[in-house]
């Protein structure tokens, strides 16, 4: 027997529990069979909490977690949790050593871990609905396909099924969680697909790549080598967990903000006019309002305040790259900061800085005004009159207190129902990759291959391990057993086999990103003739430049500079001019490293030069900067290839640079008292 | 970023060669260095005059020198990973000065604990010269602390490797003083363990081998909450299982 699982938008009546003939969809007995598990006390290796905190839990000092917070996110704060669930007796430290806390994470055993959990725990749902609930004995667990482009449902939207209180029979939904805020925190729950201006949309371009395991420069499909060690410093995150596994669950999961009336809304600021109201009233020691630069594409977001200057080109709310207003100026609302930035005052009273992001100051009442840093009478030329464009701006509550979605951190996303819809639509992918992609898993023949066959044991770490009966049985896997879903190796070695309906290698992005040395080189010749040239082994990683200190980032940019090494950027410059096949340029990457913190559900924006260089989500930050997990405390570490900007660079004439300015850019505004750390930025070249 | 994996075979190679190197030395025990001669002890007990004589016939020079060879032997391995780290995170020209400063640190906070590590050996071997008695109370103690919360913290602080910065003094001076902190974790957690078989009349390098097995081993597991954990950490053995299997299979 082959189960299929299928598209709960599509083969579930648009997300719904009945069919158009009255039948119920599958997503109705999964609803059913998570009633049932959600009955069982924790004790239970059955129950849905012991399931959840397979993933990771914060409620017992185990390994995995470290000690649990005493306030949220520790499950005994979690609402959703009933007290039926019993927290107060968790299951014996023999069970929950084996069992709990196992989640596999910026690593190359990401996939095959999560499979063999959806494997046992859909094994258990079925019995469940099969032999208790009298359901479909093929039931299989529905996917959550977020990047279908379907003109019949907009299938980028939590199906409907999620958002019901009640079930049809009137009992309450299950699969209906409060503590589940979508991307603007306002429980509006929806994939943000398409491009954005900072980077932050979901894709599947990861489909494209055509190799598993991840190496220094790339993290490859699965994710990087897991030796015995998994530090911040020695992870690599695959291209299948980072995008869009790992952007899904901060989308879905977000934080709460409690939305105010001008949560969400947004105002267009003319770069040829005075000082523009934006309605909004600041009310002393209130609600912090933030604001930001809109992410919708087709969203104003340049001006400019002298059409001189820049050579002639617009800018974006920080302002010109080359002016600072000085001194002598001082009729400018502000001095010493760039002419033509974006600024703000309250009240009428001294002027703040924004840029493309800032909290407005509430330590004064009055109607928040915004406006662009330049001679707004006209006392020193011409004033506003020859100004052009405008900038779209972005308001939203800064949250009171740190209350992220369960799905935003892997220490509570188990508990959401959807979780178990969005890893089934993960393992999809990674299927298709195999069948569809014609791509391979690693296999003995590689280097390593064996050792992710064998999984984590290989280097002396626990096996995977899922509990099979309310006894605790448990069912030991490893990667070899779990590498295809048919025939998959289940529990006492049963053959197991399962398809999805919906085998396409992508959904959403049709080609691969045009990318390569061939462009590289062409580019950098200012020729068209290389047409096919493969990225040599590069033999050599070596740090070329650092920023000075760690960096403590403020809700919205974040600027920092990042000193360049004249002697092995040296290297880099040669390797540019020399520019041929046998002798292959340089990669540059810049690296975030040790970024620690708890503000699991934000995304970071990277920026070179004030050039876009990528996005990241920071799932999975409160854990890893926890001291006593495998990461030690070193937090996240996030790399960039910045080879483009560099090549930009030298074909400028401007490759001798002693720094590179740096921008992060925090997508939402930090929770009050969340403090985000970037211990140091780092610039690297890969090279012979 | 990752170093390339030829340069961190060739930190491996090095690091493993200096190590064995040293283990050759200590076997061979040229000049007595890793034995303490005993005296004779008046039914008294320890006695100035023969705490003198014991030091005339092992000088603390001599003995400290021994006491590094030991370190070097043992704890090499052990640092192969921050070295690791240090080359990765430092710039090509300060690589091989910052690992050495980082090692210089390390092997500091072990030759302090040294002087008192030798003095207690002294002191014990005074008390109840050529007995195994001191070495059997030190591995009770030893156990205990293997399997306390206290030294799953010192462990699990071996495993922080904070970001290094990368220019001039600062660089510098981070990676002494990464060496002294590593260092002191690393005397936190294995101090017992280290004590036992300077103790032994007999059987001393069979259980230094042992030992030096053992604290690699723990420092190879994750860390962990700290709490009372009956387990030996055997990690090492675990990957030396494991991997004997893969090639076995692979062969078959």
């Amino acid at each position: 027997m082959t189960y299929t699982r299928k598209n709960a938008w599509d083969d579930n009546n648009g997300g719904q529990f009945t069919n158009t003939d009255g039948s119920y969809t599958d997503l109705y007995w999964y609803a059913k069979g998570v009633q049932v598990m959600q009955a069982r006390p924790i004790s239970d290796p059955t129950s849905w909490w012991f399931y959840a905190a397979i993933h990771g839990q914060y409620l017992i000092n185990n390994s995995g977690s470290g000690s649990a917070p005493l306030e949220y996110p520790n499950w005994k704060k979690v609402e959703y949790i009933p007290s039926s669930a019993n927290l107060g007796t968790p299951p014996p430290p023999k069970q929950t050593d084996l069992f709990w806390d196992q989640c596999q994470h910026q690593s190359w055993f990401f996939p095959p871990w999560h499979r063999g959990y959806l494997v046992a725990f859909e094994n258990i749902l079925r019995n469940i609905i099969v032999e208790q609930l009298g359901g479909n004995s093929e039931w299989a667990l529905p996917y959550w396909n977020y990047l279908n482009q379907s003109t019949t449902y907009q299938e980028y939207k939590i199906p409907t099924a999620f958002t019901l209180e009640t079930l049809p029979d009137g009992t309450p939904n299950p699969l209906f969680v409060r503590e589940r805020f979508g991307p603007n925190g306002d429980s509006n729950v929806y994939i943000v697909v398409g491009d954005q201006q900072d980077g932050t949309q979901a894709d599947d371009e990861c489909q494209y790549d055509k190799t598993y395991t991840g190496t220094s420069k790339s993290g490859g499909y699965g994710g990087g080598k897991t030796g015995f060690n998994h530090s911040g410093n020695f992870s690599i995150t695959g291209g299948l967990e980072m995008n869009p596994h790992n952007w899904v669950h901060n989308m879905v999961g977000g934080l709460n903000s409690e939305p105010l009336s001008y949560s969400g809304t947004e105002m267009v600021v003319q770069a040829n006019q005075p000082w523009q109201t934006t309605g909004i009233d600041i009310v002393k020691d209130g609600e912090t309002v933030f604001i930001g630069i809109s992410t919708d594409r087709n969203a104003p977001t340049k001006w400019t305040a002298d059409p001189q200057d820049n050579n002639g080109g617009l800018y974006d709310a920080n302002g010109s790259p080359d002016i600072i207003v000085s001194a002598d100026q001082p009729l400018y609302p502000m001095v010493g900061v760039p002419m033509g930035a974006l600024i703000g005052r309250v009240g009428g009273g001294t002027p703040f800085l924004i840029g493309t992001g800032a909290v407005v100051p509430n330590d004064t009442i009055g109607l928040l005004e915004l406006c662009i840093n330049d001679d707004l009478t006209g006392a020193y030329g011409a004033g506003l009159t020859d100004n052009q464009g405008a900038i779209t701006v972005q308001f939203t509550p800064t949250p009171s207190e740190e209350f992220e979605g369960l799905m935003a951190d892997p220490g509570l996303a188990g508990l959401d129902p959807i979780f178990f819809l969005h890893h089934a639509n993960i393992d999809r992918m990674w299927t298709a990759w195999n069948v569809t992609g014609e791509n391979s898993n690693p296999t003995s023949a590689d280097p390593n291959g064996a050792d992710w066959l064998a999984g984590p044991s290989a280097n002396g770490n626990s096996q995977f391990a899922m509990p099979v009966d309310s006894d605790g049985t448990p069912w030991y896997y490893k990667p070899a057993d779990v590498q295809s879903t048919m025939n998959l190796k289940y529990y006492n070695n049963v053959l197991y086999s399962y398809t999805y309906n919906d085998l396409s290698l992508t959904s959403y992005d049709k080609q691969p990103s045009a990318s390569g040395l061939a462009k590289r080189l062409n580019k950098l010749r200012g020729i068209n003739n290389v047409t096919e040239a493969t990225v040599a082994m590069h033999t050599s990683n070596e740090l070329v430049g650092s920023s000075n200190n760690s960096i403590v980032l403020n809700s919205g940019a974040t600027k920092t500079e990042v000193k360049i090494d004249a002697d092995s950027w040296g290297l880099v410059a040669n390797s540019l001019a020399q520019k041929s096949i046998d002798t292959i340029p340089d990669e540059v990457y810049l690296q975030l490293e040790n970024v620690t913190g708890t503000n699991n559900s934000n995304f970071l924006s990277v920026y070179v030069n004030n050039i876009l260089v990528g996005a990241v989500s920071l799932f999975g930050i409160r854990i890893a900067s926890m001291q006593n997990t495998a990461h030690g405390g070193s937090g996240l570490t996030f790399k960039f290839n910045i080879s483009d900007i560099v090549d930009d660079l030298y074909i400028a004439g401007n490759i001798d640079i002693d720094s590179l300015n740096v921008s992060i850019r925090t997508k939402k505004p930090l929770p009050k008292g969340s403090i985000i750390t970037v211990g140091r930025i780092s610039v690297y070249r890969s090279g012979q | 970023m990752r170093l390339s994996r030829n340069s961190r075979i060739k930190i491996n190679t090095v690091i493993i060669s200096i190590s064995l190197l040293t283990w050759v030395l200590l076997l061979i025990n040229p000049g007595n260095i890793m034995t303490i001669e005993h005296c004779p002890v008046t039914i008294s007990g320890p006695s100035t005059a023969s705490v003198q004589m014991l030091l005339e016939m092992n000088p603390l020079s001599s003995q400290l020198i021994g006491w590094g060879l030991m370190v070097i032997a043992m704890m090499l391995p052990k640092i192969i990973t921050p070295i690791q780290f240090i080359y990765a995170q430092s710039l090509k020209r300060y690589r091989f000065r910052l690992a050495l400063l980082f090692v210089l640190g390390y092997v500091s906070v072990w030759m302090i604990a040294g002087v008192f590590m030798i003095g207690a050996i002294m002191w014990l071997s005074l008390l109840v010269p050529l007995s195994n008695t001191p070495a059997l109370v030190v591995l009770a103690v030893a156990l205990v602390w293997q399997f306390s919360p206290i030294k799953q913290r010192f462990l699990n602080y071996g495993h922080q490797h904070r970001v290094l910065p990368a220019f001039g003094w600062e660089a510098h001076k981070a990676s002494f003083s990464f060496g002294i902190t590593h260092g002191t974790w690393c005397v936190g957690s294995g101090w017992a363990m280290m004590l036992f078989p300077m103790l032994l009349q007999e059987w001393h390098n069979v259980a230094m081998l042992f030992v030096t097995f053992l604290m690699i081993s723990e420092h190879m597991e994750h860390p962990r909450p700290p709490r009372w954990h009956f387990d030996l950490r055997l990690k090492l053995l675990r990957i030396i299982i494991a991997q004997t299997k893969i090639r076995l299979m692979k062969r078959a």
